[in-house]
């Protein structure tokens, strides 16, 4: 678009001073208003070089302000330029003004859409998105969507996700385009272990440190009891460690176990388990995808200091009905999809309840003893912008006896939310959320009853713009309202009367924005905050304590606002691509945590929860963390290695006085201890994702360590989870065409725990005396669980689809110790009792308890 | 296969999966302490001989209490001192030379001088609420007896120790004829009390004595009672925390514990 200048160049020497050199002075020229002509002329006379131009190009009657001072030649030409928008030159002394080069500037339009299966139009959650070979892609966001700006042009896009043959679409992009594309499934029966989607060009957007697990790998994973855990999953990748075997409990990065938190479609789960950490909550034909962050978490999601765990459910079979179940001997579960309307509303359900009555039905026929889940989903498409989700989700478990009035425990779950998605435009996607949690504690003993709870009801609203340039925006808002009852005692009225218990209520509002940006072609920053204010409403009595943990004031806040918190939380990475395989990734950020789980229990057993919220004397939790990470695709042996380290400092951390009183206390604050804690750490993975033979060896050296002024001395010491080597190796085969292996291989440091250190006598009975806080270690935690499917169908033309499972969970019979005892006496055999009558010579005898050794079991799944 | 033992193997394989395995093993403590002085006073109200055992911590499980013999024992109250001397047909128990009886609004201080050092507490006379009715339930199945549940663990009104000394020496002579236990009452609910762990059930013939004696507790010594229990009774139970050691109110680094306690003592046959 060069050419038209020279063509129209005329010589029209209107103006020559005589010189057809420049020379070296300087020029100054200080006038508001000066015509063209003029202008042109004093430059000629104070520079020595003539103007050859062209009058169509310039106006010589057109008056300009122009003021340079002792300015070059080559400057006052520059300004020139730019004053009179013409373009110069200078050729053998002569300046000759053209025509500025009028460039077209680039038309960019934005393709856009869904990405959903062929067979049930369940949208698929980070498909990838490519464009041809011009280095270009995306993955598709929680809920399918993509959104991808490019020049004017033609071009072949290509859509690709694990288990599904890829497409190609050819496009003539000349406006803003929607395509929605379906992927038909590569292979039905068995996982899908052989199908390698092309992961070319979109390195670049993946994030080096985040995890995913799939259905599809927790399915694959050996079970206990015909279920196959979230949390079981959890442990197997770098950096998360299990508390033992029979638990729920999770530990990251040195985190707590509440510092973690499980949200399914954006509602919290506070107790994401069943029979007491047996069982993971979620049914695993209900979720869709979990996604894991340990660090740079997104400033969408918060606030713990740890782990969020992300699960997406299934939206259900658009297209035609569908059913599965799983029949075993402990836990039945089905599951039915169909569409409402085809290709625009569907429902999902899925219900499971155990099935241990058989066990003990004869012993104790008034024994009630099981978890029971019912999940439902349902989706609606209003129209090509507008998308409706409701997701409900209700857990409860019994342990009651019912001979005369019913005493036990019951406890439970119910969060339901309700979503809207709207496509504002190609580039501006919102997700609109309302959503309610609740977890609820009862322990009957009648005709008295104990209750804790704590409920949500909130709202979000969550931008992503998508732009011109393709970096990424989010942004939004959320607020939770939080009601909170740390403990109640529905009383016998003969029973004398208890302190007064006050619930909490409290607000959490929430602002955010992250940016995605693309620093040229090998650096990415993403940078954002999170800022949080947090306040507690009256009426409540609360107190303040002094040094001593003795209550000092008594304050009766009758209403409003008692007291506020406001905090930021920044968030920033830097992603380097050093080459077309691997990816280096520092980032840095700032998390706080205003609701904690009070409990003193290191047991593997989850109950009895109570939960409060920051306050006068609580200040929220507060952790920041440096991580360092690594990521290496190796395409000829489809292996990928990720290595990451991090340092963590966490403050306000929670320790309790000595035997604290947590129930039916009112002054339970003042049972509470705060101190630091610091962790640290490598964590490696080497993972193949893809072929006949898949899965992934993890490796983790961590240390963690807590610091509290009112315990042990203020001397730092191991924290529980603090257990430094961490090994898991997940694999799956197939070693038939129907034949599906699978194993898991865990080993794990034992988790450090006080020993006594010598013993007295009082009262006849054997006290033990303790030293130094977890002075001692557990053994070594090693299990291999296996697996083998055998799918039953011959070929793949039936209706229906049926598999027979086989699981052996800790195959190798080893005894995981969990705890040591020291105040049981010496027996054979299993579980040695506490001795009551102090006079018996009985020897006493440390004792180590362990949980499920050889445990298999055998489960039916049916899919039609 | 009979019915019982199907169900035999049905409740094991429960068993098996929801609940432990717990078995007796050897573990050799990571580190061990310098031996400490241990006091055991209480002193009751009512006018007798009183005792404190004086002895010191061992290091194994089953080590031999190894007494202190030559402590200076006193107890003082309102500038009446109150001398102990040892006994010398069971060492480390310290008598007090004449009878006495702790009364209501004074402070009771102890002292222990042993090996140059001096630890002292102190203490006041706590209430005592009146003695529960004493009953039986069948034991196993059996002819026998054990104490029926009449005792709660939590009232908000009373904190309280119960001990119970069983003898039936007088029925058999084959050992064991008698039998200690210790129950408690106390205000506060611990998380180690919800579940707990299998404790042996003593069981003893009818026709038993049962002493009974009640001890009314202070809030301190009711502290450092549920500690004791919390490291030991409850131990291992379903839901356990860190283990600590019980607040003690013996100055300069003894072990045990002095309390002044209000006492009902009464004495049933078991029937």
């Amino acid at each position: 678009m060069r050419n038209h200048v020279c063509l129209l160049l005329l010589v029209l020497s209107t103006q020559l001073f005589g010189q057809t050199t420049t020379n070296n002075s300087r020029i100054t020229i200080r006038e508001k208003a000066i015509s063209v002509e003029e202008l042109l002329a004093e430059i000629s006379r104070q520079s020595g070089a003539d103007f050859t131009y062209n009058s169509r190009v310039i106006d010589q009657d057109a008056v300009v302000a122009f003021r340079t001072r002792k300015a070059s030649l080559q400057e006052t030409l520059q300004l020139l330029s730019e004053t009179l928008q013409v373009q110069y030159s200078i050729v053998e002394g002569q300046i000759i003004l053209n025509f500025e080069e009028k460039v077209e500037p680039p038309k960019f339009y934005t393709i856009s859409g869904f990405l959903s299966d062929q067979s049930s139009g369940e949208s698929l959650i980070s498909a990838t998105v490519t464009v041809g070979n011009t280095g270009q892609g995306m993955f598709t966001n929680e809920f399918g969507y993509y959104a991808l700006t490019l020049e004017e042009g033609s071009y072949t896009m290509r859509y690709s996700y694990l288990g599904y043959e890829d497409r190609e679409v050819r496009i003539d992009l000349n406006s803003d385009t929607k395509r929605n594309v379906s992927l038909p499934l590569a292979a039905i029966g068995l996982p899908a272990v052989v199908v390698r989607p092309n992961l070319n060009d979109v390195l670049q957007k993946k994030q080096a440190d985040a995890l995913t697990l799939t259905p599809s790998e927790l399915g694959q994973m050996p079970e206990l009891a015909g279920e196959s855990g979230l949390v079981k999953g959890l442990q197997t990748l770098a950096g998360i460690k299990g508390h033992s075997d029979g638990s729920s409990f999770f530990f990251t990065r040195g985190g707590e176990r509440d510092q973690n938190l499980v949200i399914i479609d954006d509602a919290p789960i506070f107790n994401p388990s069943h029979m007491l950490g047996f069982y993971s909550l979620v049914i695993p034909d209900f979720a869709k995808e979990v996604q894991i962050y340990k660090s740079d978490m997104p400033v969408s999601m918060g606030d713990r200091l740890s782990t969020i765990v992300s699960i997406r459910t299934k939206d259900g079979n658009l297209n035609k009905g569908e059913f599965n179940a799983a029949l075993g001997p402990f836990i039945n579960r089905i599951s039915f999809e169909t569409p409402i309307k085809k290709e625009r509303s569907s429902l999902f359900v899925s219900a499971r309840r155990s099935n241990f009555e058989w066990l003990y039905r004869r012993s104790s026929e008034n024994l009630d003893l099981h978890f029971r889940d019912f999940q439902l989903k349902w989706n609606y498409k209003i129209n090509q912008n507008n998308r409706l989700f409701f997701t409900s989700i209700q857990s409860a478990d019994v342990f009651e006896n019912r001979s005369g009035p019913v005493n036990g425990l019951r406890w439970g779950n119910l969060a339901s939310t309700l979503r809207w998605n709207h496509i504002f435009n190609s580039r501006l996607f919102l997700n609109t959320t309302f959503y309610t949690g609740s977890y609820s504690y009862n322990l009957r003993v009648s005709p008295n009853n104990w209750k804790s709870q704590l409920s949500t009801a909130s709202f979000k609203v969550d931008f992503t713009h998508y732009s011109k340039r393709n970096n990424t925006s989010n942004f939004g808002m959320e607020v939770q309202n939080f009601f909170n009852d740390p403990g109640s005692l529905t009383l016998d009225s003969t029973i004398a009367i208890l302190p007064e218990f006050g619930s909490n209520s409290s607000q959490k509002i929430a602002f955010y924005y992250q940016g995605k940006f693309q620093l040229g072609k090998r650096l990415q920053a993403k940078a954002g905050f999170r800022l949080i204010g947090w306040k507690n409403f009256g009426p409540k009595t609360y107190y303040r304590f002094d040094d001593n943990y003795i209550v000092s004031d008594t304050i009766n806040s009758a209403g409003g606002v008692f007291s506020s918190f406001a905090n930021a939380d920044p968030r920033l990475s830097l992603q380097y691509q050093p080459d077309s395989t691997s990816l280096l990734k520092l980032s840095f950020g700032t998390y706080h945590q205003y609701l904690q789980q009070i409990s003193n229990s290191i047991s593997p057993f989850t109950a009895f929860e109570i939960w409060l919220p920051a306050s006068p004397n609580i200040d929220p939790q507060f952790a920041s963390q440096w991580a360092l990470s690594y990521y290496k695709r190796m395409p000829k042996t489809n292996l990928e290695l990720t290595a990451a380290a991090y340092y963590k400092r966490m403050r306000n951390q929670i320790e309790y006085a000595p035997y604290p009183s947590i129930y039916l206390n009112p002054l339970l604050e003042g049972e509470l201890r705060f101190g630091e804690a610091d962790s640290y750490g490598m964590e490696l993975t080497l993972k193949k994702t893809y072929g006949r033979l898949n899965g992934w060896v993890s490796y983790t050296y961590s240390r963690v360590f807590r610091q509290f002024e009112d315990i042990n001395n203020g001397d730092s010491y191991r924290a529980f989870q603090d257990r430094p080597h961490d090994l898991s190796i997940v694999l799956n085969y197939r070693l038939k065409e129907r034949v599906h292996f699978s194993a898991n291989w865990i080993s794990q440091s034992g988790s450090p725990f006080s020993s006594p250190t010598g013993f007295y006598s009082f009262n006849g009975q054997n006290v033990p005396i303790y030293g130094e806080r977890n002075n001692d270690r557990l053994p070594a935690y090693h299990r291999l669980d296996v697996a083998f499917q055998f799918m039953l169908n011959r070929t793949n033309e039936r209706r229906y689809r049926h598999s027979l499972t086989f699981s052996i969970y800790n195959a190798l019979a080893h005894k995981n110790v969990f705890t040591v005892k020291f105040n049981k006496v010496q027996r054979p055999g299993l579980n040695p009792p506490v001795e009551t009558d102090v006079l018996s010579d009985e020897v006493f005898s440390p004792s180590q308890i362990d949980l499920v050794r050889f445990f298999p079991s055998l489960t039916y799944k049916i899919k039609i | 296969m009979t019915k019982n033992i199907k169900y035999q193997l049905s409740l094991l394989a429960f068993l098996l999966v929801f609940w432990s395995c717990e078995k007796s093993e050897r573990w050799d403590l990571a580190s061990l302490g310098e031996p400490l002085i241990v006091i055991e006073a209480i002193l009751t109200n009512e006018e007798i001989v009183q005792e404190i055992h004086v002895s010191q911590s061992y290091a194994g499980l089953n080590s031999e209490l190894p007494p202190v013999e030559n402590a200076v024992v006193f107890v003082e109250a309102n500038g009446v001192v109150y001398p102990f001397a040892t006994d010398v047909t069971t060492p480390g128990l310290y008598r007090s030379q004449q009878p006495f009886a702790v009364v209501n609004n004074l402070s009771y201080k102890l002292t222990v001088d042993w090996e140059g050092n001096t630890y002292e507490a102190e203490s006041v006379l706590s209430a005592v609420a009146p003695m529960p009715t004493i009953s039986f339930i069948p034991f196993n199945n059996t002819d026998s007896l054990k104490l029926a549940n009449f005792i709660s663990p939590f009232d908000t009104d009373q904190q309280a120790l119960y001990e119970f000394e069983v003898d039936w020496s007088h029925l058999t002579t084959v050992a064991p004829t008698q039998a200690k236990l210790f129950l408690y009452t106390f205000d506060e609910v611990n998380i180690t009390q919800f579940i707990l762990p299998r404790r042996e059930a003593v069981g003893f013939p009818r026709g038993s004595l049962v002493h009974v004696t009640k001890y009314g507790l202070n809030d301190d010594f009711a502290d450092y009672l549920r500690a004791v229990a919390i490291e030991t009774d409850w131990n291992s139970s379903f839901f356990y925390g860190n283990p600590e050691n019980p607040l003690t109110n013996l100055s300069n680094g003894a072990l045990g514990f002095f309390s002044t306690c209000a006492v009902l003592r009464e004495t049933v046959v078991a029937e």
